[in-house]
């Protein structure tokens, strides 16, 4: 073989493997494969700490109110969606120490879902809230006066069995969030029932 | 005996193909006992194969109601700083008006909520012909455009579809932040080094569901794993009228949008 072939078949040779290797070593695709990096970064992120535990950790403790809810309109509603991450609270209660889990004012927190707004969804439930449950002056209250948050229901129960004008009173005597018309104050302890249907909103 | 000048040259040529050689199949051999030693004691990577895994993720625009409690929970899950230009994960509003315009939005990434946040200026209720809200993460991109740019290779896809960024080899030059076409990167403001979404890499290595998936209360975000066929994010995939997020750009998001408005960028 002359010189010439062999230096020319030398330089291919060369040029190619070069190629491939700068190829392979430029590629932040590949540069695992030649050793470069991150064989233990990934295990740094899959060993963060989790903050959210979510609701399989607080039945543990607080059962009933999980096994209410999954049985409600609330059944996709993860607990820490409303109470917020957990861990702290968990680790807490694990150690059998207090652990307040603290909720921001309910007529708010029930808002950032329930308000009205044009771009949610035409099916969700939504009310005004300058509108909807707003109590009679100097009566405070929150939507959980009424609704339980843990059984919404749909539409929703609501926390009182409504077995009779005492109980329809809580809520619609003089001074509560929706008094009933004066033309009823006359009207028979255990009237309310024989012509409203709360359930249909009459 | 003494070595000849053409000898020396020829040796250190040999000597240094190999040494090259060596380096490139370095990686590619196994390497018995090169495990790192675990720190933490948290043995559920060490069952945890990504190459047995291809997640995907699946929101449903029709379904958000924008109360912005995954992008809260994901700022607690993942201790994103509280600032409004940092976020993984976020809401955004749409607000399409009479006169064609279209109006976006996204208060503090919508952690609060929209509840108490007035229309975009300019956008009268009356006027708006339609409006959804469109969650927002990293699309962990098979051709990731973040990984391209990155100058130190200091972000890498794994093998189980995730982007991930070393924070030990980033420099914070940002150029990874400017070539995402969807923007989900930011710089964290104390550690200099770039952060963005990583679909929750330590929550789904030990087989729980990403934090915003968790917490969103309608069942607008979906994650699964893509080796699974029977999955409901597979089934989806399958099924229904998917799209990603600027396809036109080649990046070949895995986040996939249900029945999206083909105006959503």
């Amino acid at each position: 073989m002359s010189f010439v072939i062999r230096a020319g078949l030398m330089l291919v040779l060369v040029i190619a493997v070069g190629g491939l290797l700068m190829r392979t070593m430029t590629a932040s695709v590949s540069v695992g494969l030649i050793g470069l990096t991150h064989e233990d970064n990934p295990r740094w992120w899959a060993t963060r700490t989790i903050q959210n535990e979510s609701s399989a950790a607080c039945v543990e403790c607080h059962k009933p109110t999980r096994t209410a809810i999954t049985a409600s309109a609330h059944a996709t509603v993860d607990c820490e969606s409303c109470h917020g991450a957990g861990s702290e609270h968990i680790a807490l209660a694990r150690s059998g120490r207090e652990a307040p889990l603290a909720l921001a004012d309910a007529r708010d927190l029930c808002a950032t879902c329930h308000a009205a707004l044009v771009a949610r969804p035409d099916g969700f439930p939504q009310v005004d809230p300058a509108t909807h449950g707003v109590p009679a002056a100097g009566v405070t209250s929150s939507c959980v006066s009424c609704h339980n948050a843990h059984d919404p229901g749909f539409p929703p129960p609501l926390k009182h069995p409504l077995d009779g004008r005492a109980d329809c009173l809580a809520c619609h005597g003089p001074d509560q969030w929706q008094p009933v018309p004066p033309s009823h104050a006359d009207r028979g302890a255990d009237s309310c029932l024989s012509c409203h249907r709360p359930e249909e909103g009459t | 005996m003494p070595v000849s000048r053409r000898r020396f040259i020829k040796l250190g040529a040999h000597a240094a193909f190999g040494g090259l050689l060596v380096y490139t199949l370095r990686g590619v051999l196994p390497q018995p006992g090169s495990r790192p030693a675990d720190a933490q004691g948290d043995d559920a990577y060490d069952q945890y194969r990504p190459q047995d895994h291809d997640w995907a993720f699946v929101i449903d625009t029709m379904k958000c109601i924008g109360c912005g409690r995954c992008a809260r929970a994901c700022k607690q899950e993942n201790n994103v700083p509280w600032e409004p230009d940092c976020n993984r994960t976020w809401v955004e509003r749409y607000c399409f008006t009479e006169d064609g315009e279209v109006h976006v939005d996204s208060p503090e990434g919508g952690i609060n909520g929209f509840a108490d946040e007035p229309l975009p200026e300019g956008v009268k209720e009356e006027r708006i012909t339609k409006s959804f809200f469109v969650p927002k993460l990293c699309n962990q991109c098979d051709n990731s455009p973040c990984v391209q740019v990155c100058p130190v290779a200091a972000t890498y896809k794994t093998a189980d579809g995730v982007v991930l960024i070393n924070r030990d080899k980033c420099i914070g030059c940002r150029y990874c932040i400017q070539a995402c076409p969807y923007g989900m990167r930011y710089l964290l403001p104390d550690e200099g080094v770039a952060d963005k979404c990583t679909w929750c890499y330590h929550r789904i290595t030990r087989g729980r569901l990403p934090a915003c998936v968790e917490a969103c209360p309608v069942g607008a975000r979906k994650f699964g794993d893509l080796r699974d066929p029977k999955g409901e994010v597979s089934k989806i995939l399958a099924e229904r009228n998917i799209s990603v997020l600027k396809p036109d750009m080649g990046t070949k998001p895995q986040a996939y949008y249900l029945d999206l408005d083909g105006a959503v960028v």
